[in-house]
């Protein structure tokens, strides 16, 4: 499809919906007619309810229909569950032709709840508000993040049950080289000052101890329009990770907050006394990443991921075996003087329940969402049978080579596994004691962390010049922190931004949206 | 006639230019096919290879060890001949009966075709369609679509234009009714043409891969495009959800860009294989037009 057919599209799928949706309610009563109300615990019917299910698939191959796990998991349930597994790639494109089709299996999976299509058919009636029903399946509340609800909510209610993802580590927040910390016998940064104190030492009293001033503090890369792998310090300067904050009354643009000045004065000094690699504005982040593998740099901001950081510690081991990568835990912000880490959704799209299901079919769907949310029914649905499919070694579960024959894989966007330390699994170079300690840090990122959640803010205006408009105030950040304009120049475009007709028009566009989505709080 | 040395110097010149161009240009494709064959190992410790110590085919291997994969070569090479000639078939009628002038509205049907060439619906209406043609999950929702491009009948109509009418008269004259002249006559005289467009349908079907993804469910239809790319995805772990990343990590040790290299061979031999036999014909196919008689 090409771009300049979007908007078209969606129009299109609007107009689709609006009247597949005006049969669908119909039939809805037709539903809750022919079938009397059962009790309001979900019944065990003897035959197995057939549940067609549409979710995305990371993987080349798709379960069999003999195969164990989902066997296991339709007979624990009492289901019959028909699975249309879509490539993740063209995901998106699939749900809204679907959507559009009006032909909507029971169960589907979005990927954003917020984005106008599903906002829209979400508002038209086309889904099951599960706010009223949730309160009977203790365990889906009992185990998924209130955070997953809270974040993905429409109007106030739940229509959609959260595919949970760890509330931490997916975002970029300094990691650095912890052997060159002990080495120069410095301890972990708990401040940006401090931080820079630790950033400069790495960059001037050669910590890897071959004698040559070779080594930077901080590796980084910038984008078009985007702070990119450096953005990190503005988030921590704000104290928040968000672009558009509702302050006031009113939303702001984060780069003209004083906050942002902070960042890049602080940025500026980095690049000045050559703590910050100087080349990172012609960097990609891959190079900027390669630089921390081969251990001519000190920290990096990144995600915690023990993919990263097994290959990060097996490549560094083999210059220097002591090497070793930590994360910074916290960073006090400056804008709010409290611990501040990066913390996200903690979610990863929702299902959503089609409304010509008929009620009683619902509640059988919650439970085995349901099941699906328990110890047993995460294990069945993540690891597979114990000892077949999975083996505990060291207390952490490791898959057999059956659940990769079984191509179990995909079975594994269904029920959730929730766990706030999924991302750090030991590999072979990231060892189970790197996990215990990480574990630490992310416990304290999950009590310091701050989310605001802004997704779904739109604003026509800023979709025509936002591109052209990010780019100016990108140019002019680095154009500072390189030192070919003073802060003052800043400042003047700031206030020049602020007066701006196009960028008022555009935050109060924003405004309206954001009154739209989350009510006017 | 004798050279001087300076032509000489020249044509040495030329021939080495041109010699390095052509292997600068063959670069890719060896390096593709060497890539796809190197070992996990050596290909992550230097990213760049020119000539692997050890072969491997464990990307192969990877890609091969889906027990589907059989069964999405079976349906892409179905596609791939049933698609292809029942493109031939009915683009070469289509335009056929375009490029008679005796034929009643041709006008009209010629301005249909044109309409389908500046104007697309767009995905969605596209859906609704197939749905309602009740096609979903079911290979002719891949093959009906494409049966008829605009484009390919109009080049087509300007070969059979080169056909003289008396050719048509005198076998008319000869008894043989329209349907006996198009089968007997103008399709064999027009081999070359069919060769060609033959050979753009079956690299069409070949790849098909969006429209697979939105009509079919059953994965047991997909194409080979489709789950080449399903094991591309599961070897770069996708960016898009980080928590799926890790959780994969541990799972599979070759790198992503060796199996990238193998699906790209994998895909592209087959049809590449089918080229030679129809090269002859390629060259007077495409060439149509571009001498007036």
């Amino acid at each position: 499809m090409k771009k300049g057919h979007a908007s078209k599209v969606v129009l299109i799928a609007a107009l689709a919906v609006t009247t597949a949706l005006a049969g669908c309610s119909k039939s809805t009563e037709e539903g809750n007619k022919a079938k009397p109300a059962t009790s309001a615990a979900p019944a065990t019917p003897s035959t197995p309810t057939t549940i067609d299910l549409m979710t995305i698939n990371y993987d080349g191959v798709v379960p069999k229909e003999d195969n164990a796990v989902l066997l296991e998991m339709q007979k624990r349930t009492n289901t019959k569950l028909n699975i249309n597994f879509v490539p993740s790639n063209n995901y998106g494109d699939k749900f809204k032709v679907v959507l559009a089709s009006g032909e909507i299996p029971d169960v589907i999976l979005t990927t954003g709840i917020s984005d106008s299509v599903t906002t829209q058919a979400i508002r038209q009636g086309a889904f099951w508000d599960l706010t009223p029903y949730l309160k009977d399946y203790p365990n889906l509340q009992k185990t998924y993040p209130k955070d997953s609800f809270e974040n993905t909510k429409v109007d106030g209610k739940i229509y959609g049950l959260p595919r949970p993802r760890p509330l931490v580590g997916g975002a970029a927040f300094p990691a650095l080289r912890q052997d060159w910390l002990e080495k120069l016998n410095l301890k972990m940064p708990e401040n940006m000052e401090e931080l820079y104190t630790v950033l400069k030492a790495f960059t001037e009293k050669d910590p890897d101890g071959n004698g040559v001033k070779d080594t930077y503090g901080l590796a980084g890369s910038v984008a078009e329009g985007y702070m990119d792998k450096l953005v990190w310090v503005s988030d921590v300067f704000a104290g928040n990770n968000n672009f558009d904050i509702f302050k006031d009354g009113k939303m702001v643009w984060r780069d003209f907050e004083p906050s942002e000045r902070e960042a890049i004065l602080w940025l500026q000094r980095a690049y000045k006394e050559g703590v910050l690699m100087p080349d990172f504005g012609i960097m990609k982040g891959s190079q900027a990443i390669d630089a921390m593998k081969q251990g001519k740099v000190g920290a990096i901001g990144t995600s915690m991921d023990s993919k990263n950081m097994g290959e990060w510690i097996a490549n560094l081991k083999k210059m220097d075996p002591k090497a070793n990568v930590a994360h910074v835990p916290t960073l006090i912000s400056p804008a709010t003087g409290k611990k501040y880490a990066i913390k996200e959704a903690g979610v990863f799209g929702n299902y959503l329940i089609n409304k010509k299901v008929p009620e009683a079919k619902l509640k059988q769907i919650l439970a085995f969402f349901d099941y699906g949310a328990t110890p047993e029914g995460m294990e069945l649905g993540n690891y597979g049978v114990k000892d077949v499919h999975f083996k505990v070694v060291d207390g952490v579960k490791t898959r057999t080579d059956e659940w990769k024959n079984i191509a179990a894989q995909p079975l594994t966007n269904i029920w959730t596994l929730v766990d706030p330390y999924s991302r750090i699994a030991p590999t072979a170079d990231y060892t189970s004691e790197l996990r215990d300690r990480d574990k630490k840090i992310i416990d304290e990122r999950l009590q310091y962390g701050v989310f605001i959640n802004t997704s779904g803010i739109t604003s026509d205006t800023y979709l025509k010049v936002g591109p052209e408009l990010g780019k100016k105030v990108q140019d002019m950040r680095m154009k500072v922190i390189l030192g070919k304009e003073t802060i003052e120049a800043w400042d003047k475009f700031v206030d020049a931004m602020k007066k701006d007709p196009t960028n008022i028009k555009i935050q109060e566009e924003k405004l309206a949206s954001y009154k739209a989505i989350y009510g006017g709080k | 006639m004798k050279e001087s040395i300076g032509e000489r110097i020249f044509a040495k010149t030329n021939f080495i230019l041109l010699l390095v161009i052509g292997l600068v240009s063959l670069f890719p494709f060896y390096y593709v096919v060497i890539v796809s064959f190197a070992h996990p190992d050596e290909f992550i410790r230097s990213s760049f290879i020119l000539f692997p110590k050890k072969f491997s085919l464990a990307a192969y291997q990877y890609i091969l060890s889906t027990d589907i994969f059989v069964n999405s070569i079976g349906v892409s090479a179905y596609l791939a001949i049933v698609g292809t000639l029942l493109s031939l078939v009915v683009s070469a009628a289509y335009a056929y009966m375009i490029s008679r002038k005796r034929l009643f509205g041709r006008r009209f049907l010629t301005i249909s075709l044109l309409i389908t060439i500046l104007f697309s619906p767009g995905i969605i209406p596209n859906y609704l369609l197939i749905k309602d043609l009740g096609l979903i999950n079911s290979l002719w929702s891949i093959i009906l679509p494409g049966l008829l491009s605009g484009w390919n009948v109009l080049l087509l109509k300007t070969f059979f234009d080169s056909i003289p009418d008396s050719l048509e008269e005198s076998a008319y004259i000869d008894g043989a009714n329209d349907l006996r002249i198009f089968f007997r006559i103008i399709l064999p005289l027009s081999l070359p043409a069919m060769a060609a467009f033959g050979l753009f349908f079956a690299v069409g079907y070949w790849n098909t891969f969006f429209n697979a993804i939105l009509y079919l469910t059953d994965y047991h239809k997909y194409p080979l495009q489709v789950l080449l790319q399903g094991m591309l995805l599961q070897a770069e772990t996708s960016i898009a959800d980080p928590g799926v990343a890790a959780q994969q990590a541990s799972e599979h040790a070759i790198p992503a860009d060796t199996i990238k290299m193998a699906a790209v061979v994998i895909a592209t031999v087959p049809i590449l294989m089918v080229y030679p036999f129809l090269q002859r014909h390629f060259a007077k196919g495409v060439m149509l037009g571009s001498v007036k008689g």
